[in-house]
């Protein structure tokens, strides 16, 4: 790095170029064999488990960036919650579902760089600023206005093993050490220089890019395992959605993780940390595609009730619904598309007709109301719905792609959608109009597939409010999905409820999403392990992680697949069957 | 009729209960009660198209307009005791001896006003409203019906107060009905005011909006609850006089107004309501939040002149004679408008024991006295 000495004339090339030479190291020993393996969670203590995970499995080695989320919740681990730029990092782009298996594709240009730049100016700044610099730096300099090695050594050492996720080389730690005394003695500040340093370690390609490499497994041998750093970081980002705290490093360092015993006692404590809360939010923000929150806009005219305060707080109410049911309540995955349980806040309460006091508050529907699931609340409502309309095909697309993992074909590019869109048009509930727009035969194969779970859902307007007619005519709520027959949005909650691919949807996405990249055909004897061991747990999410973590689809090495060309979205990716 | 506790018990059980029936989500009254806030108040002041009906000879002066005639820039050497503080001094010991004819202070003329009939009468001074309505007490419309601060669209307190109403919780009026059967027509339903403490919900284009919830300030709102009696005709709720203090302040001291057989007039809606609240105004308490309330920035942009605007209090004043049988109330009226919205009390148990009992409705309109102008 010769990015060190003027910070003011710090460029980003020396950053690319170092990310560049460490991506191809990277991706070069992305590579691995398949043999007979024996999983973590066969440790001493493990719950003994009818359900045996198949041999043969693991998961390729990924080189992927860290998402703005990971490296802001990171950044707050290791320097407390006061330290929080606001980064803009670039959106990965979705992949297989989830934005988070983008981020093993995304691209980086130097302007992208800048923002972690940007971002790493900030954070070192507050870091060595006169209020914070007591508390987050351990040892104080002999003198202030000159450069203190030890010191330096010594806070660059703890610090730089938190970001990097792993200890820093003797080579990097002197290197560093040697930037930091140099731009103190320049700058006459011994703080100043060491900001110098924080900043080159934030911006490094060690703290910004996961490469994950791997080692051979002395218990499966001829193959690789993820080495104990790679295995500690991508646990953690699994479980925490941020980088390993200094136990997990612990456990690392010391070789335990790659321990049976060692491995489920380490995610027993992760899963056990408050933390597992913003691990657990992060993946179903991601799964449920709630980044189209940044952009929803609905129309003012339509909804005029509808403001960017009531946007976020959906977002929330259903982020917190997840986390209550599934993390606090340890209960079953299904029963979020059947409970009547919520929270709400001022602006969420608006749209319900509920008072509510400032703040969040758990709230309990009664149950004749017919608000029962997260698919009821105003989040999944408001995000597929057009700005001035409902949209039954939008609601029913999200149902089937989001949490059933079906592929719904984008729409012919010459359809016409006048019988939908007329605003004079004679049929006053959408399923007239959609009715209508099927009897064209290119749309209502597609339609048949969507429609359906979409108009039940049209008791509730296009920001989630209910109603009972649309233009005076009484809605009818009833349909079918996949032969199951419902009469309202509450029976097609409980058809949802005993899909059996809504746990299947739930478990390909979970460890697609902790593996770190798109799944593969191969991956099937995988994901019907994991759906075994899901049903067995009660359909416990907690658990559904813990056996991810622990198994060796998790931390075993198999060779990349051949990446296939997705015809309809340009996408490289693989197709999980199951 | 309900009692009052039981009342606050029902509306408490409907927050802690939420929704009983599946289109509880549809409809703001639930549980036979339903609540608005305050979000607009105007006084009531009635312009012909040009102005000319009721200010003929234009509109008054302002601090400004008045400093300039006493104090012209004629070379003149005047210290800032003899003149600044002099004024200022006026302004806060005000008298009814008659002031220097350089000012000029107009009053509203003709017959026409909005506002209620208070007394249930039709008097010599009383103006009849746009829509014909004979008996119209609002004495305060002679005072300030040529003051621009009062006159809109563009009248200082008329942009301030609506900023204000959003911007400070201060003034959070409440209205609370219960016992209601239908907000079209019940002829007897409970009427409750309280101080509220929670922001106004807008919405997306910036306007009030109905459905935000507002707390029941049982901390320093006490002195403004009032259990009133009212009836509905035709979704219009009318309230029984009772007298009533309610806070007053834009944005600096703690004023507040003091209402003699204070009543409303409004239009009810599930949505909001609308129309007139009105009563006899204690002219020494309007007179002081006037002065705390505004500065004589806000008033010279608004060109009222709170000295000469006393004398003409004092004139119109038309009810509530002291021993020596000036009145010290004037007739008033302000347009109001109401959100409703979910009105939040502590809990059963402790609204029930902090409810006032103070029921201060009247059956019988006020002895009023007209004077001479």
């Amino acid at each position: 790095m010769r990015a060190f000495g003027k910070r003011n004339l710090r460029s980003a090339r020396p950053v690319s170029l170092a990310v560049a030479l460490l991506s191809a190291t990277a991706l070069a020993a992305c590579s691995g064999s398949a043999t007979n393996s024996v999983s973590a969670d066969k440790a001493p203590t493990a719950k003994v488990s009818s359900v045996q995970e198949p041999a043969g499995t693991g998961s390729t080695k990924r080189l992927r960036i860290l998402t703005e989320a990971q490296y802001l919740n990171t950044i707050g681990y290791v320097f407390g919650p006061d330290v929080r730029p606001e980064p803009h990092f670039p959106p990965a782009q979705r992949t297989d579902g989830l934005l988070a298996l983008g981020s093993s594709k995304a691209g980086v240009t130097n302007t992208s760089l800048e923002l972690y730049q940007k971002a790493a100016v900030t954070v070192s700044n507050m870091v060595v600023d006169p209020a914070h610099r007591n508390f987050l730096i351990k040892c104080k300099p002999v003198d202030e206005k000159k450069a203190d090695p030890a010191c330096a050594a010594s806070f660059i050492k703890e610090k730089g093993r938190l970001l990097y996720r792993r200890p820093l080389t003797a080579d990097e730690l002197s290197k560093i050490t040697a930037e930091a005394n140099k731009a103190a003695d320049r700058l006459n500040d011994f703080y100043a220089g060491l900001g110098v340093a924080l900043e080159a370690l934030l911006v490094s390609p060690n703290a910004v890019f996961v490469t994950e490499s791997s080692e051979p497994d002395p218990t499966h041998p001829g193959r690789e395992r993820l080495d104990a750093f790679s295995l500690a970081t991508r646990l953690s980002l699994f479980l925490w959605n941020a980088a390993p705290d200094d136990d997990v490093l612990k456990a690392a360092e010391s070789g335990e993780i790659q321990t049976p015993k060692g491995r489920a006692k380490v995610v027993a404590t992760m899963l056990a940390s408050k933390r597992l809360e913003t691990g657990v939010r992060a993946f179903f923000d991601d799964m449920f595609g709630f980044d189209d929150f940044n952009s929803l806009a609905k129309d003012s005219v339509a909804y005029p009730k509808f403001t960017g305060q009531m946007a976020a707080d959906a977002r929330e109410e259903t982020l917190r619904t997840v986390v209550d049911q599934l993390v606090v309540k340890k209960g079953d995955y299904r029963d979020l598309f059947t409970t009547h349980s919520t929270f709400i806040s001022p602006a969420v309460a608006q749209l319900y007709g509920l008072p509510a006091r400032p703040g969040w508050q758990a709230y309990e529907f009664p149950a004749d109301v017919p608000r029962a699931g997260i698919l009821t609340q105003v989040s999944f409502l408001t995000v597929h719905s057009h700005p001035g309309r409902t949209s039954p095909t939008l609601r029913g697309k999200a149902l089937r792609e989001i949490l059933l993992c079906q592929r719904v074909p984008p729409p012919p590019p010459n359809v016409d959608f006048s019988a939908v869109e007329d605003p004079k048009s004679p049929f006053k509930t959408a399923r007239g109009r959609l009715t209508f727009h099927q009897k064209n035969p290119a749309c209502a194969g597609c339609h048949k597939i969507m429609d359906p779970m979409g108009l039940a859902l049209e008791n509730f307007d296009g920001i989630g409010r209910y109603r009972t007619n649309e233009k005076g005519e009484e809605i009818d709520a009833s349909g079918a999905l996949d032969g199951k027959q419902f009469k309202n949005v509450a029976e097609l909650g409980r058809v949802l409820h005993d899909h059996p691919s809504l746990p299947q949807c739930l478990v390909r996405r979970a460890y697609t999403y902790g593996s770190g990249g798109p799944g593969s055909a191969d991956d099937k004897p995988t994901l019907d392990y994991f759906d075994a061991k899901f049903a067995e747990s009660g359909y416990k999410v907690p658990e559904l992680m813990r056996a991810i973590a622990l198994s060796n689809a998790f931390s075993l090495v198999t060779p990349p697949p051949a990446p296939v060309t997705n015809t309809a979205e340009g996408e490289a990716t693989t197709t999980v069957s199951k | 009729m309900k009692t009052y506790k039981s009342a606050l018990l029902i509306a408490a059980a409907g927050i802690a209960f939420g929704a009983a029936s599946a289109h509880a989500e549809e409809g703001a009254l639930k549980n036979r009660t339903i609540g608005y806030v305050m979000t607009n108040k105007n006084v009531a002041t009635w312009q012909s198209a040009d102005g000319k009906t009721e200010c003929p000879n234009g509109l008054s002066d302002g601090p400004r307009e008045q400093f300039k005639a006493l104090y012209p820039d004629d070379g003149t050497k005047r210290t800032f005791v003899d003149t600044q503080l002099e004024r200022e001094g006026q302004i806060w010991n005000p008298t009814t001896e008659p002031e220097s004819p350089k000012l000029v202070f107009h009053e509203a003329t003709g017959n026409t006003a909005i506002g209620l009939n208070l007394d249930g009468k039709v008097g010599p001074k009383d103006f009849t409203s746009p829509d014909g309505e004979k008996g119209i007490d609002n004495q305060l419309y002679r005072v300030v019906g040529c003051v621009n601060s009062y006159r809109g669209p563009d009248g200082s307190y008329r942009h301030f107060v609506e900023e204000y109403m959003q911007k400070f919780n201060y003034n959070r009026t409440l209205i609370e009905l219960t016992d209601v059967d239908s907000l079209a027509n019940d002829p007897d339903v409970t009427v409750t005011l309280y101080r509220g403490k929670d922001p106004l919900t807008l919405d997306a284009t910036g306007a009030f909006t109905s459905g935000g919830t507002q707390r029941v300030d049982m901390r320093w709102g006490k002195e403004f609850i009032y259990k009133l009696k009212g009836k509905i005709v035709d979704g219009v709720l009318t309230t029984t006089p009772a007298d009533v203090t309610y806070p007053e302040s834009q944005a600096r001291g703690v004023p507040m107004e003091y209402v003699h057989d204070w009543r409303v007039r409004l239009k009810l809606s599930e949505e909001g309501a609308s129309g007139l609240m009105g009563g006899y105004i204690d002219i020494d308490r309007f007179y002081n939040s006037l002065g705390q309330n505004w500065s004589t920035h806000h008033r010279s942009y608004g060109m009222e002149a709170m000295a000469s605007e006393y004398r003409s209090l004092r004139r119109n004043a038309d009810a509530y004679p002291d021993k020596d049988g000036h009145n010290t109330a004037i007739s008033g009226a302000w347009e109001v408008r109401f959100s409703q919205a979910f009105i939040m009390h502590p809990d059963a148990t402790v609204a029930s024991s902090d409810a006032p009992n103070k029921t201060l409705a009247k059956d019988t309109p006020a002895k009023t006295t007209d004077i001479a102008r």
